[in-house]
C-alpha cells in the first residue's frame, strides 16, 4: 500500500513537474539569451489555457488542431510582445526590464479578464482516458500523454537549436550579439524568435495544464512563483537545470501534499528553494564558482 | 536635501489636504488610505531606493502589522497603543529574517525571488494558522484606537491620526537618510566592495535597512486594520506588494517625498478617473511602464525643474529608447 | 607589518598565485609589479580579504587575518583602493569622503534618529576631517560635484582621500596612477610620500607606470604567472635579467625612463 501510494504520488508530481519544467525552461531561456527576467512569461501559459478552452469547448475544434492553433498564435504573441514592446527596454537596466515585464503581465491579465470574464472554466481531458498499471499504481493515460507531448516538445527544441541554421544562429547571438551581427546574424530577429519560442513553450504548458487545473485568470500567477523558484534553483539561465528543478518542484509538491499537509505544501517548497539557494546560490545543477 | 525646505513644502501640502478633506467624505477616505500606503512606500524607498535591494514582499509586513493589532485587540484585549511597539518588534524581526537570505543571494533575480517567496510564505502561514488568525475568513471588527474617552472612529479624526503617523515616519526616515547612515545605505547600492574596503560591515546595515522597511510596513498595517475594519490574508499577497513598488516608482523610488507623492497619486488617480477594478490595474501597469520608460526617477524628479529642462530630460530618454542598438545586454 | 607566507590561490584548476611569500615593513613604500595577468590584483584581493586563499597565511601586525572579511581587515588598519575605480558614483565628492570615516564613528540607529548631541558632534568632526583631507589631496573645490562627473585622474585621488578618512596604517593601492600623465602621477607620488612621512602610513602599490614605480618605491616585488620571480631594491630589479626577459621577452636591457 505504502509503496504504491508513493509511486502514485510521485507520478502525479512528475506530471506537474514537467509542466513546471517547461515553463521554467522558457523563462530561463530568456535570461540566458538576454540576461533579462521576463515576469510576463506565465501570461503565455494563461493564454494557452484560455485558448484551449475557447477552441476545444467554445468552437469544438479537434484537439490536435487546437494545439496547432495555440502554437501559431502564441508564436505571434511572443513575437509581437517583443517587437512592439520589449525590445525598447532591452538596453535598460535589468531592474527596469523586470518591473516593466511585471507591469505588462498585470495589464495583459486584466485585458484577458475583460475578454474572457472572471469565471473559472473546465476543459475536458482530450489526451486520453483510462489508466495504466505500473508497479501496482494506477497511472492515468492523460498524464502519460502529457509527458509524451512535453518530451516531444523538448526534443523538437533540441533539434531546432542543434541542427537548424537559425537555431544555431540564435545560440551564437545569445553568446555574443556583437560578434554575431558582424557575422551576418540578424540579432533582432533572433531575439524576437527567443520570445516567440518561449511563448510557445508557455502556451503548450498552458494547453497541457488546462484539463488538470481548470482555467482561471490566476493560473499564471499561482504558477509564476513556483516556476521562478524552479528556474533559479536549477541555475538561472541553465536550461537543463530549469527542467530538472521543475520536476523536483513537482515531486516535492506532490509528496509534501500527500505526506505532510496540503496547506503547508507551498511553504515547504519555497522554504526549501531558498534553503537550497542559500547553500548553493548557483543552483543545484551547476558547478560551483570559487570566489569570496 | 535640507530638512528646512522639505518642511515648508510639507506644510503647504498638508494645508491643501486639510482644506480638501473638509469638502468631501470620499476625499477624506482616499487621503487616509494614501497616507497609510505612503508609510509603507517609505519603507520601499529606504530598502529598494537608497539601499538598492529590490523588495517585492512589502505588503507581507503590512499584513503582519495588521494582524498583530487585530489579534492583540480582538483576542487579548490590548489597546491599539500597546500593540504598536509589539507590532513594530514583530515586523522588525521578520524584516531581519527576510534580509538574511538576501545577504548571500545578491542581485536582481535572487532578491526578487527571496522577497516574493517570503511574502508568499507569510501569506500561507496566515492562511494556515487558522486558530490564531482566522485563516481565509480573516478577522472582523477591529476596534478604533482611543485616547482616554475619545475614539478615533470618525473619518476626519482617523485621517489626522494617520497624517500624524506619516509625518513622524517621514521625519524619522529623513533623519536616517540625510545622515552618514544614509550614505552607508546608498553605498551598499553603489558598491558593496568599496564599503567593505573602508571598514563597513555591509551585511549588518543591509539587514538594518530591511528591518526599517519592515517596521514601516508594519506601521502602515497597524493603521490599516482599524481603518478597514476587516482583514484577510488576500489583502496582503503579491498584488499589493506590487502596488506599493509601483507607487514608489511612479513617485520616485530614490526619494522619500517621491514615495509619498506616488502613494497619493496612485490612490487618488484611479478614483478620480472613476475606474473599475479591472481598468484600474491596467492603469497602474501602464503608468509604471510609462514612468520606467520616460522618468525612471519618478514624478518627483520634475520638481524644481523648468519646462526646458523637463523637455530635455524627456527627449534624451526617448532617444535612448529609440536607439535599440545591438549591445551585449548581459 | 605585513607577512604573507606560502600563499596559493587556485581558481577552478588554475593557479592564479603560487606559493607567494611577501614581507613588508612598517613605513615602507613597496611596489608590486609584473606583466598583465601575473596575479597582482589577485594577490591584493587575497591579502585584503576579498578572496579566501587556497593555501597559506597572511599576518597583519602580527595577527593572523587569513580568511577574515574585508571590512574586518579594513577595521584593523589595512585599506585598499581598486583597479577599476570603485567610488560611490552618485554621491558627491564630499559624501564619498565622509563615508570613509563612518566605521570609526559607527553611530547607533537611535542616535541617528534622535540626533543626540554626541552624534551631532561626531558628524561635525567628520565633516571637518573631510574638509582637511580634501584640502590635503587638492579636491576641496570639487567637493559638491558628483563623483561620476570627476575627471578620471581626480577620481583616483578621491578613492585615496576616502581611504585616508579611515585613518589607515597600511594602504594598498591598485594602480593609483593608471591613465595619468606625468604631471598628475608626480603629484600622486608626492602625496604618497607625504602620507608615509607625515602620517606613518605603510604603502603597498601595484603599478605599470615604471617611472612612477622606480622613483617612489623603496622595495619591489615582481610577479609573473602567479609566482614571485624577484624582490629587492628598484636598482637591482632594473638590472635583473629574468625580470627584463619577462617584460620584454628579449635579451635587451630595459629602458626605465619611459
Amino acid at each position: 500500500m505504502n509503496l504504491i501510494y508513493f509511486v502514485q504520488q510521485s507520478f502525479n508530481g512528475l506530471t506537474t513537474g514537467i509542466i513546471y519544467g517547461l515553463i521554467a525552461l522558457g523563462f530561463s531561456m530568456v535570461y540566458q539569451s538576454l540576461g533579462c527576467l521576463n515576469f510576463s512569461h506565465t501570461v503565455s501559459v494563461m493564454i494557452g489555457a484560455l485558448l484551449s478552452y475557447t477552441f476545444i469547448v467554445g468552437f469544438s475544434l479537434h484537439v490536435g488542431i487546437s494545439f496547432l492553433l495555440i502554437v501559431v498564435l502564441l508564436c505571434i504573441y511572443g513575437w509581437a510582445v517583443n517587437h512592439f514592446f520589449f525590445r525598447y527596454f532591452l538596453n535598460m537596466s535589468k531592474l527596469i526590464f523586470m518591473l516593466v515585464s511585471i507591469s505588462l503581465a498585470g495589464v495583459l491579465q486584466q485585458v484577458a479578464l475583460i475578454f474572457w470574464g472572471p469565471e473559472a472554466r473546465a476543459v475536458p481531458n482530450m489526451l486520453g482516458s483510462g489508466t495504466i498499471q505500473f508497479m501496482g499504481a494506477l497511472i492515468p493515460v492523460q498524464n502519460l500523454v502529457l509527458f509524451g507531448v512535453s518530451l516531444l516538445t523538448l526534443f523538437a527544441l533540441l533539434l531546432f537549436f542543434n541542427r537548424t541554421k537559425f537555431g544555431l544562429s540564435m545560440r551564437i547571438a545569445s553568446e555574443d550579439p556583437e560578434a554575431a551581427s558582424l557575422m551576418g546574424v540578424n540579432v533582432e530577429k533572433t531575439r524576437s524568435a527567443t520570445f516567440a519560442i518561449t511563448a510557445v513553450l508557455g502556451g503548450i504548458a498552458g494547453f497541457l495544464v488546462a484539463p488538470l487545473y481548470g482555467v482561471t485568470l490566476n493560473l499564471g500567477q499561482s504558477l509564476a512563483l513556483k516556476m521562478f523558484v524552479a528556474a533559479v534553483v536549477g541555475g538561472i539561465g541553465f536550461l537543463p537545470g530549469a527542467l530538472g528543478a521543475g520536476l523536483l518542484v513537482g515531486l516535492l509538491e506532490s509528496l509534501s501534499s500527500a505526506y505532510i499537509s496540503s496547506g503547508w505544501r507551498d511553504v515547504i517548497i519555497f522554504a526549501a528553494g531558498i534553503g537550497v539557494l542559500a547553500v548553493r546560490p548557483m543552483g543545484i545543477f551547476r558547478k560551483a564558482v570559487t570566489k569570496h | 536635501m535640507k530638512t528646512k525646505s522639505s518642511g515648508l513644502l510639507i506644510c503647504i501640502v498638508l494645508a491643501v489636504l486639510v482644506i480638501a478633506i473638509s469638502f468631501d467624505r470620499y476625499i477624506t477616505f482616499l487621503a487616509t488610505l494614501s497616507a497609510i500606503n505612503a508609510i509603507a512606500v517609505l519603507g520601499i524607498v529606504v530598502i529598494s531606493g537608497y539601499t538598492g535591494q529590490l523588495n517585492l514582499g512589502q505588503s507581507a509586513f503590512v499584513g503582519i502589522g495588521a494582524y498583530t493589532v487585530a489579534i492583540m485587540g480582538l483576542k487579548y484585549g490590548f489597546s491599539f497603543w500597546v500593540a504598536i511597539p509589539v507590532a513594530a518588534g514583530v515586523t522588525g524581526f521578520f524584516g531581519i529574517l527576510m534580509g538574511i537570505p538576501a545577504l548571500k543571494l545578491k542581485g536582481g533575480p535572487y532578491l526578487a525571488l527571496v522577497t516574493q517567496t517570503f511574502g508568499e510564505i507569510i501569506y500561507l502561514a496566515i492562511m494556515n494558522l487558522e486558530d490564531f488568525t482566522g485563516g481565509p475568513f480573516g478577522m472582523l471588527g477591529i476596534e478604533y484606537p482611543k485616547i482616554g474617552s475619545f475614539t478615533f472612529s470618525g473619518l476626519k479624526s482617523y485621517f489626522y491620526l494617520c497624517i500624524v503617523f506619516l509625518v513622524i515616519c517621514y521625519f524619522v526616515c529623513r533623519r536616517i537618510v540625510d545622515s552618514s547612515l544614509g550614505l552607508v545605505f546608498t553605498g551598499i547600492r553603489e558598491s558593496e566592495d568599496a564599503e567593505q574596503s573602508i571598514g563597513i560591515n555591509t551585511m549588518y546595515y543591509k539587514i538594518m535597512a530591511f528591518a526599517i522597511a519592515a517596521v514601516l510596513g508594519g506601521i502602515a498595517g497597524i493603521l490599516y486594520a482599524p481603518f478597514i475594519g476587516y482583514i484577510s490574508p488576500d489583502q496582503f499577497r503579491w498584488s499589493p506588494s506590487l502596488l506599493l513598488v509601483s507607487m514608489a516608482i511612479v513617485g520616485g523610488i530614490n526619494s522619500l517625498r517621491g514615495g509619498i507623492l506616488g502613494a497619493f497619486v496612485l490612490t487618488f488617480l484611479p478614483e478620480m478617473l472613476r475606474l473599475t477594478d479591472q481598468y484600474r490595474l491596467i492603469l497602474y501597469g501602464l503608468l509604471v511602464i510609462a514612468m520606467l520608460a520616460l522618468l525612471p526617477d519618478g514624478l518627483i524628479s520634475l520638481y524644481g525643474k523648468s519646462w526646458s529642462e523637463v523637455r530635455n530630460m524627456l527627449s534624451t530618454r526617448i532617444r535612448a529608447l529609440r536607439s535599440r542598438k545591438i549591445t551585449q545586454t548581459r | 607589518m605585513l607577512e604573507v607566507t606560502g600563499l596559493t590561490m587556485t581558481f577552478g584548476g588554475l593557479d592564479a598565485l603560487k606559493n607567494v611569500y611577501l614581507t613588508i615593513n612598517p613605513r615602507e613604500i613597496h611596489g608590486l609589479i609584473g606583466p598583465n595577468g601575473s596575479g597582482k590584483t589577485t594577490l591584493i584581493n587575497v591579502i585584503t580579504g576579498f578572496y579566501n586563499p587556497t593555501k597559506g597565511d597572511i599576518k597583519f601586525k602580527d595577527a593572523d587575518i587569513t580568511g577574515s572579511a574585508p571590512y574586518n581587515i579594513a577595521k584593523k588598519g589595512m585599506v585598499r583602493t581598486f583597479q577599476n575605480i570603485n567610488l560611490f558614483a552618485e554621491m558627491t565628492v564630499f559624501d564619498n569622503t565622509i563615508t570613509g570615516h563612518f566605521f570609526r564613528v559607527s553611530p547607533s540607529l537611535p542616535s541617528v534618529i534622535f540626533r543626540t548631541l554626541p552624534y551631532r558632534q561626531k558628524e561635525i568632526r567628520t565633516h571637518e576631517l573631510a574638509k582637511d583631507v580634501l584640502n590635503f589631496v587638492g579636491l576641496y573645490d570639487d567637493r559638491e560635484l558628483k563623483a561620476r562627473n570627476l575627471p578620471y585622474g581626480k577620481q583616483r585621488v578621491l578613492e585615496i582621500a576616502r581611504a585616508l578618512m579611515t585613518f589607515p596604517e597600511f594602504l594598498v593601492l591598485d594602480e593609483p596612477v593608471a591613465g595619468m600623465n606625468d604631471q598628475e602621477s608626480d603629484k600622486v607620488s608626492e602625496l604618497i610620500r607625504k602620507l608615509r612621512d607625515e602620517r606613518n602610513i605603510t604603502v603597498l602599490l601595484i603599478e605599470h607606470h615604471m617611472r612612477f614605480v622606480m622613483n617612489l618605491c623603496e622595495k619591489l616585488t615582481v610577479l609573473n604567472a602567479g609566482a614571485v620571480i624577484a624582490r629587492g631594491l628598484p636598482r637591482e630589479i632594473q638590472n635583473n635579467q629574468e625580470v627584463i626577459d619577462v617584460y620584454l621577452g628579449t635579451g635587451r636591457k630595459k629602458n626605465v625612463e619611459n
